[in-house]
């Protein structure tokens, strides 16, 4: 049975592993599951997990019948998949060897210190993701170069505007205006040979796609609430998207459907 | 034959490239990329055999989410690690694009053929990830008996 402090430290693991994990790219079933497996292996009972928006609940109860709350802010969703492996290793140790609770914070930060491909190498893995998805929406090689310059600046601009914390919004009417001037000037020079290839392509770089996916899945799944915002969410970020290029045209004097 | 064989290279090209940009380790990109490919085919064999867009993709999310399973199966990792990669082929991310092209632009044809088309993909591939979760759920649970022992919740 566990005490006081031991089910505070207890709690403390569960709600920032489920961050981490949400963080890196885990769904809201695997990331209630497992919170509640690692609750349940050191006999915490009434086990109650929530995700509401951006901020993660959890309760237990102990053997008297007392109450323990958390909660935790989840500032980004993002994907780190290597990180996320890790930690299912970790979750997996834990229910085996059952360490003690006070030891759970630095097994969590030993799993935390995660390696990341350098820069040069994700900006390959997008260039190789972007030039191939160009040639899928019908692209040639003339297209192709555009998305690939597109791509180069688009990598750079949001690492920096993420840095910057710069308002997502503003993040992404820029970064498509960008695209878009682009992807018009070079087909006015007619140098690009397809327009609407080069702009679904940039789309889908800044597009939430995986976040879009699992937003329905959620509201599938029986998780509507958060299905609901996270959709909201990926809507309110296409249409930025959207801005952006509709601004583009704007300045060209194109009519911004005409091209599709 | 030859315009398809050249979409499923560059689905498992692209798969590998977002691969890395979801930060997989590198001895798994090519398990990525084979994913992606893999879904790319049957997505084509489906879209051939049924007319019906919520079918067909979900029939392919069906497939995606299985192969996803089953290689988290044998290397002992969450299905996750290789289902991002592998539904790239399916994100209708153009058909949203244009819903919303629609949307701005003031046509109001083009954002509800869009919209129609984008939320029966979104439905299917939803459908296809919960159908092979309760899959691979019950195939657990009868790999378990048959080993000839009870199951709990946490083994599961």
């Amino acid at each position: 049975m566990c005490d006081e402090k031991q089910i505070h430290q207890i709690l403390d693991f569960a709600v920032h592993l489920g961050r981490e994990m949400l963080e890196s790219g885990a769904n809201l079933e695997r990331v209630s599951i497992t919170m509640q497996r690692i609750s349940k292996c050191y006999k915490l009972r009434e086990v109650s997990m929530t995700v509401v928006n951006s901020v993660l609940f959890l309760s237990v109860q102990d053997d008297n019948g007392i109450n323990y709350v958390r909660q935790e802010p989840i500032p980004v969703y993002g994907i780190h998949l290597y990180k996320l492996k890790k930690l299912n290793v970790l979750v997996h140790k834990i229910i085996k060897d059952k360490p003690a609770p006070g030891k759970l914070s630095d097994l969590l930060y030993e799993t935390l210190i995660t390696p990341s491909y350098s820069e040069p190498v994700q900006l390959a893995g997008y260039l190789c993701a972007m030039i191939c998805l160009c040639r899928i929406f019908g692209g040639v090689w003339q297209d192709m170069l555009v998305v690939a310059l597109n791509t180069t600046v688009l990598f750079f601009v949001t690492r920096w505007f993420s840095r910057e914390k710069l308002n997502r919004i503003i993040s992404n009417v820029v970064s498509m205006f960008f695209c878009g001037c682009t992807a018009i000037l070079f087909t006015k020079w007619s140098f690009a040979k397809h327009l609407s290839a080069i702009i679904i392509t940039n789309a889908f770089y800044m597009i939430p796609g995986i976040q879009m996916v699992n937003a329905f899945r959620n509201i599938i799944c029986g998780n509507e609430i958060n299905g609901i915002i996270e959709m909201v969410k990926v809507l309110l970020e296409v249409v930025t998207i959207v801005a952006g290029l509709y601004i583009a045209c704007l300045v060209f004097g194109f009519v911004p459907t005409a091209f599709f | 034959m030859a315009h398809h064989i050249e979409l499923v290279i560059l689905s498992v090209l692209a798969s590998c490239g977002f691969a890395i940009c979801f930060q997989i380790e590198k001895k798994d990109l090519i398990f990525a990329g084979i994913g992606g490919g893999l879904t790319r085919i049957f997505y084509l064999i489906f879209m051939e055999l049924i007319p019906y867009r919520i079918v067909y993709v979900a029939l392919a999310a069906f497939v995606a989410a299985l192969y996803a399973e089953v290689m988290s199966g044998s290397k002992h990792t969450p299905a996750t690690y290789y289902l991002y990669p592998t539904i790239i082929p399916l994100i209708p991310g153009d058909l949203f694009y244009y819903m919303c092209v629609g949307l701005i632009g003031g046509d109001a044809e083009m954002f509800r053929r869009n919209a129609t088309e984008c939320c029966l993909a979104l439905v299917g591939l939803g459908i296809g990830f919960v159908v092979c979760s309760c899959f691979s759920h019950y195939m657990r649970i009868k790999k378990l008996a048959d080993r000839g022992r009870g199951y709990s919740s946490e083994e599961l």
